[in-house]
């Protein structure tokens, strides 16, 4: 698309059909695919009868959970609900009694007053022209469980972003997308499904598990179709390296976005990848490692794919330069200040691309801070980082979020979790790529029953497998003087080997 | 294609767990569910490619959400 044009509103390009193919989801039964397309009439057709089983059933403004599961109906329900005016909140299906959970959960969280987990075929409506500052749907990003945070997506938030996205890598009508990325996850809804939709290029979709199960058919397929664009969180580079064979007959040259994000980026991993594929015709500048999070919609920073080399892959890698329209500084939170070129400090985003806020949060600070002399309300990103030559490198999550799989999960909640199945004070936190629990043992306890309880705890809440767990004395974990675990303080005192283990009986 | 005893799939699904968690096998138990055990249900999906390469045949991907057990899964895998 040209630069400096708006696309189509999400709405608009859903509804207004064409013989051109929309989007496609292949699976793998038996070991064979099998794939479904739509072109973009029978999506506009899809989206309009989805919509009207949902407006027929709730009123202008209600939340509806959508949790479709990942497929052609993920996206008839998800841009049925927009197109009829509905606030949108994507959701994994709910398969299993955890997924149920957090369904549950989001449902009482949102007050929405609808569920739907197909697209039911209503009657066709007419669309809704929303205007920007109308909410479209609402992103809960962290596997919080006390206190799940819904990004406010407003459909404004949602075109501004889009246009950064199609600036930032080029993208139009001659591209062609491969994602297998969960469709409630920001990156998997906004990069996958809605940045073809309004760039007006086919995007072919698959199921997560069928990545997962065999790396491969990611790569197959981006062959198969000559995409152009697609990505993944850095694990998912890494499961290729270690689990894809190399097949001189996959072509991957067509690949020219390979778009590495949503959790932190490994020069390694970039190195590897590059050197291994390029068997398969793979072009090292096609990666893209990017910055961004739900807050900001889906993107805030990223290399451009221009063919420029000269970036040395060393941690942290570069995340590139912030999007058109997309301020970037980097404060000393603790003075309220920028600080200069190369210094490290606190991300903080500004530009039209970011969520309203947190639903149901008026006294939350994460948004609307401000800076001396600048006219902007920041997003305070709790990440850490440093820009230099204008690009932003992203040296560390906030110390108190663990982020796996692409997924936030705040470190207070993971110790709640423990403190309802062990007794003893827990400090969690990550030292590089390492989660790491620091638990308290009382004298005399036995750490196998505990090691147990730490193990459902983080498995059964979070999907986390800890790297780490160290049985210290009582008061080898740190507390502030408020009596708020000091995670910063135990996780220096842990890495430099300076708590008392636990006695053991 | 190799036919495998409940025995053997459950020695198997038990090796790969405790690789994933960091644990010895004997401290895992059949009968324990994977997300009690602390199993993301991601690793438990990627157990199904490692059993596909095994046994020589397909296996659903989500065979391993669905039978959520050493005890289960083998059992599911074993009958015919």
């Amino acid at each position: 698309m040209q630069a400096g044009r708006e696309p189509s509103n999400v709405i608009g390009a859903a509804t207004a059909g064409g013989e051109g193919m929309a989007f496609e989801f292949v699976r793998w039964r038996g070991g064979a695919a099998a794939s479904e397309a739509w072109t973009r009439s029978d999506l506009a057709r899809a989206v309009c009868r989805a919509g009207g089983a949902i407006a027929s059933r709730t009123a202008a403004g209600d939340r509806v959970v959508v949790a479709a599961p990942p497929g052609l109906g993920f996206v008839a329900a998800f841009l049925g609900c927009l197109a009829a005016g509905r606030i949108a909140v994507p959701a994994q299906f709910p398969a299993t009694a955890r997924a149920r959970e957090t369904v549950a959960r989001l449902v009482a969280v949102t007050g929405a007053t609808l569920t739907v987990t197909e697209a039911a075929e209503g009657p066709e409506i007419a669309p809704v022209a929303p205007a920007p500052e109308d909410i479209a749907y609402l992103q809960f990003t962290s596997g919080s469980t006390q206190a799940p945070r819904g990004a406010v997506i407003t459909h404004g938030a949602l075109a501004a972003n889009l246009a950064v996205i199609a600036d930032a890598w080029v993208l139009g009508p001659n591209d062609r997308g491969v994602f297998w990325l969960p469709t409630f996850h920001d990156m998997g809804l906004v990069g996958a499904i809605l940045t073809p939709l309004v760039c007006g290029f086919p995007a072919t979709l698959m199921h997560p598990a069928a990545f997962l199960q065999r790396p491969a058919r990611w790569l197959d397929l981006i062959a198969a179709r000559r995409a152009t664009f697609s990505g993944a969180p850095n694990f998912a580079y890494d499961l290729c390296i270690e689990r894809a064979e190399i097949d001189a007959s996959r072509d991957l040259s067509s690949w020219r976005v390979a778009v590495n994000g949503a959790e932190p980026v490994s020069a390694a991993t970039l190195r590897r990848f590059a050197a291994r594929f390029a068997r398969c015709g793979f072009r090292a500048e096609a990666l893209s490692p990017g910055y961004g999070l739900a807050e900001s919609v889906l993107f805030a920073t990223a290399r451009r794919s221009d063919g420029a080399d000269g970036h040395a892959e060393e941690n942290p890698v570069s995340c590139g330069p912030p999007g058109r329209g997309v301020v970037v500084r980097i404060v000393d939170e603790t003075r309220g200040v920028r600080m200069p070129d190369g210094a490290e400090g606190a991300i903080w985003l500004a530009g039209p691309s970011l969520a309203s806020g947190y639903w149901n949060a008026p006294e939350d600070d994460t948004f609307g801070a401000r800076l001396p002399g600048e006219p902007h309300a920041f997003l305070r990103t709790g990440d850490i980082g440093f820009l230099r030559n204008g690009e932003l490198h992203v040296s560390g999550r906030a110390r108190d979020t663990i982020v796996r799989a692409g997924r936030k999960t705040h470190a207070a909640d993971i110790e709640h979790a423990i403190a309802a199945r062990l007794a003893g004070r827990s400090a969690a936190f990550a030292a590089g790529e390492r989660l790491v629990i620091v638990h308290e043992l009382p004298a005399g306890a036995p750490a196998h029953s505990a090691r147990a309880a730490i193990a459902d705890a983080l498995g059964a809440e979070f999907e986390l497998v800890a790297d780490e767990i160290s049985f210290v004395a009582p008061g080898g974990v740190r507390i502030t003087a408020s009596g708020k675990i000091a995670r910063a303080a135990t996780r220096a005192a842990w890495l430099a080997r300076d708590l008392t283990p636990a006695r053991q009986p | 294609m190799t036919a495998r005893s409940e025995a053997e799939l459950r020695g198997f699904i038990r090796d790969a767990l405790a690789r994933a968690l960091h644990m010895g096998p004997s401290e895992i138990d059949d009968e324990r569910e994977f997300d009690a055990l602390g199993l993301p249900s991601l690793d438990a999906v990627m157990l199904t490619g490692e059993l596909e390469d095994w046994l020589g045949r397909p296996v659903d991907a989500e065979a391993a959400l669905e039978h959520a057990s050493v005890a289960r899964l083998a059992r599911h895998l074993a009958s015919p």
